[in-house]
């Protein structure tokens, strides 16, 4: 081969390598096999192999899609954006509810109103859904997606704890703040047994917390719910933190956690884990969602319970809101939104609670994860009390905002809700103005 | 085809694709009468070059162009002008804080950095018996990834059972106080910052003064012993002035560094009333609040920020960096 010529072999191959290795293979629909359809989620490891049994159930029962999970719980949201910006994302995707209406508001969800109104799937009988996790998968009145679990927050108690201080674990249903903090205040112990009430309660050497709380959870706006304030108005006009119901929720959270220091910092929580304290019995009472596995304990008995009830007898708790979207960049949006809609049906079946009425029942929750046989009844409970906040296009920039300028000076620094709330309330409602 | 097979194509593709283009670089050299020895070396720096324009220049430019828009990643970005920088200055509650602590985690840890690590590669050049091992010891620290070491920090300043406030909280005991609570205390964040920036003293630093000890000429040092010169004057005539060169280039790493602090700062997750580093606070505004053109303007003017130092730190280099066979 002359040199001439290996130069233009050289140079063909220069040219064709870039297209062959960049040809990704389009999925054009072939009736003979069916269409590979990618479903992104942010599953670790055990809970991607569950929902791979799901999925290859599916598979098996239908030659028009084939589902192929893409798991990554790492960065889930960082690395969606990065696809969407290069046009490389899965069919379809979870979501939380905060970042639903992020995605949906800039045009990166498919609209499926009208495939919903016009389908007769089991998944698609929207009057079968609770309407507070119904209403996050929809933005501007349109159906972006649908939600396949309602998590209300619960208040998990060890039991054995509860015990020990004299109180009985069946009022735990019926407490108020008060009860809460009496609770709280006796559960709480330092090395030497005296209690935050108690002269010589050493702040430096507790041994046992009776709560655990970090900037960011369980979220404030519990508290303020439950005291009949708000901290965002639903006009997005105002963020109300400095009314005297308002401040009523987090001073109570400001006397628990400085004045009876009945829960570990923040970085303590941090190096020994959240839950695993609770787990541990370091800690006798937790805030988590009701999905939370905390009753899977050898040690200790632990049930969930309804939140206690402020001041104005209101049991608010904040709804986590996991569900499904198809990607408004899909190539094959008929396909993928078989696959979502079956796939969001067989969920249905595998998260408890369930969003669907019919399918969040005591039963179905023990049915499926039997240890939580004495907190069922409660998680079903929980549901009627369930809120989400009012998001908005910029409310991650808002919940930035609130967490670094107001929950974390009065949960990890020492600063008075009064103190702060009305400098914090300007720039909150200057981040609302923007998005106005 | 599998789909690690069909990957395994490609690498193999992308290989072959990179030595066909320094070949080809080197033949259209060639022709173009370039001297073979130079047409070789152009042609084995191009994969660099390439990598270079793909990776950094061109997303450079894109970025200095995002700046001036509104940019939220998922939709097409719209023109703003210089709104963002406008934003920035006037109303950013986030930027001065932020620029505070970056600024002075640079000052602070960048003097005690290059010092340390001039001091212990000092110790580290004396040959004495089973010195090598020491060297290697402390060298260790940099194998370890950054991720693990934020953790190993984490713990140490854990303010109950940390192992710091063990040995200190004796003494702020003594005077009434709490332990601190390095993270969530805003007082305490920079100087446990600065602390945990002790570690970049061992490591790659160390070791490049090592070689720069041990390249100042010995007799340098037996004249000035023979003239009666201290130990003290030894350091500062001959020491100081023979490894300056080093001296600059570790004062110009260390600042570029210390302003791009991220990896420590995200896994240690200190109270945000402290102000939040640069680069953490790009990135929050960038992927958890949509805010790609913002966050693009914050990081031009982070980048703005660290040219000007590294020109300044040039600019003096001057005055104080001694440069072998240099005439003045």
């Amino acid at each position: 081969m002359s040199k001439n010529r290996r130069l233009v072999a050289v140079l063909l191959l220069l040219v064709l390598f870039p297209v062959v290795s960049f040809a990704g293979g389009t999925r054009e629909a072939d009736a003979s096999r069916p269409v590979e359809v990618r479903v992104a989620t942010w599953a670790g490891s055990s809970e991607a192999a569950e929902l791979q049994e799901i999925l290859d159930e599916l598979n098996a029962g239908t030659d028009r899609y084939r589902i192929v999970q893409e798991s990554s719980p790492a960065e889930y949201y960082t690395n969606l954006q990065t696809q969407l910006a290069g046009g490389t994302a899965a069919d379809l995707f979870w979501l939380d509810q905060d970042n639903l209406i992020n995605f949906a508001a800039r045009g990166a969800l498919l609209d499926i109103t009208d495939r919903v109104e016009a389908d007769s799937h089991e998944a698609a009988d929207l009057d079968g859904y609770f309407p507070t996790p119904l209403e996050r998968f929809t933005y501007e009145g349109r159906v972006y997606g649908l939600p396949w679990i309602s998590m209300p927050v619960m208040l998990y108690v060890n039991v054995d704890h509860i015990r020990e201080i004299g109180l009985d674990p069946d009022g735990i249903n019926d407490w108020t703040w008060d009860d809460f903090r009496d609770a709280a205040i006796q559960l709480t112990r330092d090395r030497n047994g005296n209690t935050p009430v108690d002269s010589g309660f050493d702040r430096d050497e507790i041994e046992r917390y009776a709560f655990s709380m970090v900037p960011g959870w369980p979220p404030l706006q519990q508290w303020i719910w439950q005291a009949g304030g708000v901290e965002l108005t639903e006009d997005l006009v105002a963020s109300p933190i400095d009314s005297p119901e308002a401040l009523e929720g987090a001073n109570f959270i400001y006397e628990l956690l400085h004045e009876y220091h009945v829960a570990p910092r923040q970085s303590v929580i941090g190096d020994r884990g959240f839950d695993q304290m609770m787990r541990d019995g370091q800690v006798s009472m937790f805030m988590g969602g009701a999905a939370d596995d905390l009753e899977r304990n050898d040690n200790y008995e632990i049930r969930a319970f309804v939140l206690p009830a402020g001041p104005t007898g209101s049991r608010a708790n904040w709804a986590w809101i996991g569900g499904m979207a198809i990607s408004g960049q899909t190539r094959i949006p008929d396909i993928a939104y078989e696959a979502f809609m079956d796939l969001t049906a067989a969920i249905h079946r595998w998260k408890v609670p369930s969003p669907r009425i019919d399918l969040a029942t005591a039963e179905t929750i023990v049915e499926l994860q039997p240890h939580k046989v004495d907190s069922a009844e409660n998680i079903i409970a929980s549901l009627e009390h369930m809120r989400t906040p009012h998001l908005f296009p910029g409310y991650a920039e808002w919940a930035t905002v609130l967490g670094e300028r107001y929950v974390d000076p009065i949960v990890r620094g020492d600063d008075r809700p009064e103190d702060i709330a009305s400098s914090v309330r300007m720039m909150l409602e200057d981040v609302l103005e923007d998005y106005r | 085809m599998q789909p690690h097979l069909a990957t395994g194509f490609r690498f193999i593709l992308v290989l072959g694709g990179v030595v066909g283009l320094m070949v080809v670089v080197q033949r259209l050299l060639l022709l173009l009468r370039v001297r073979r020895e130079a047409a070789t070396g152009y042609a084995l720096i191009t994969p660099w070059l390439v990598g270079f324009l793909v990776f950094t220049s061109i997303p450079m430019i894109a970025s200095a162009y995002l700046s001036l828009t509104d940019y939220n990643i998922l939709q097409p970005p719209t023109w703003v002008g210089l709104e963002n920088f406008r934003r920035i200055f006037n109303r950013d509650i986030d930027f001065g804080p932020a620029i505070r602590i970056t600024l002075l985690y640079a000052f602070l840890s960048v003097p005690i950095g290059v010092a340390g690590a001039l001091f212990i590669a000092m110790l580290l050049a004396n040959d004495l018996k089973g010195i090598g091992v020491y060297r290697t010891i402390y060298y260790l620290p940099t194998v370890l990834p950054e991720v693990a070491v934020a953790l190993l920090w984490r713990w140490i300043f854990n303010p109950q059972a940390g192992l710091l406030n063990r040995i200190i909280g004796p003494v702020f005991r003594i005077f009434g106080m709490s332990r601190p609570d390095w993270f969530g205390d805003p007082t305490y964040v920079l100087p446990a910052f600065v602390i945990i920036s002790l570690w970049g003293i061992t490591g790659v630093n160390m070791v490049i003064f090592l070689a720069a000890l041990k390249n100042v000429p010995t007799h340098l040092y037996e004249v000035a012993f023979i003239d009666g010169a201290g130990s003290w004057r030894r350091f500062w005539s001959i020491t100081i002035p023979m490894v300056s060169p080093v001296i600059f280039l570790q004062v110009v790493r260390g600042i570029i560094g210390a302003l791009q602090i991220f990896t420590v700062y995200a896994f240690t997750n200190p109270t945000p009333r402290a102000g939040k580093f640069m680069s953490f606070y790009i990135y929050q505004t960038g992927f958890q609040q949509f805010r790609m053109g913002y966050a693009s303007a914050l990081a031009w003017i982070l980048f703005s920020i660290i040219l000007a130092l590294t020109l300044v730190v040039l600019r003096s280099s001057e005055m104080w960096v001694y440069y072998e066979g240099e005439r003045k």
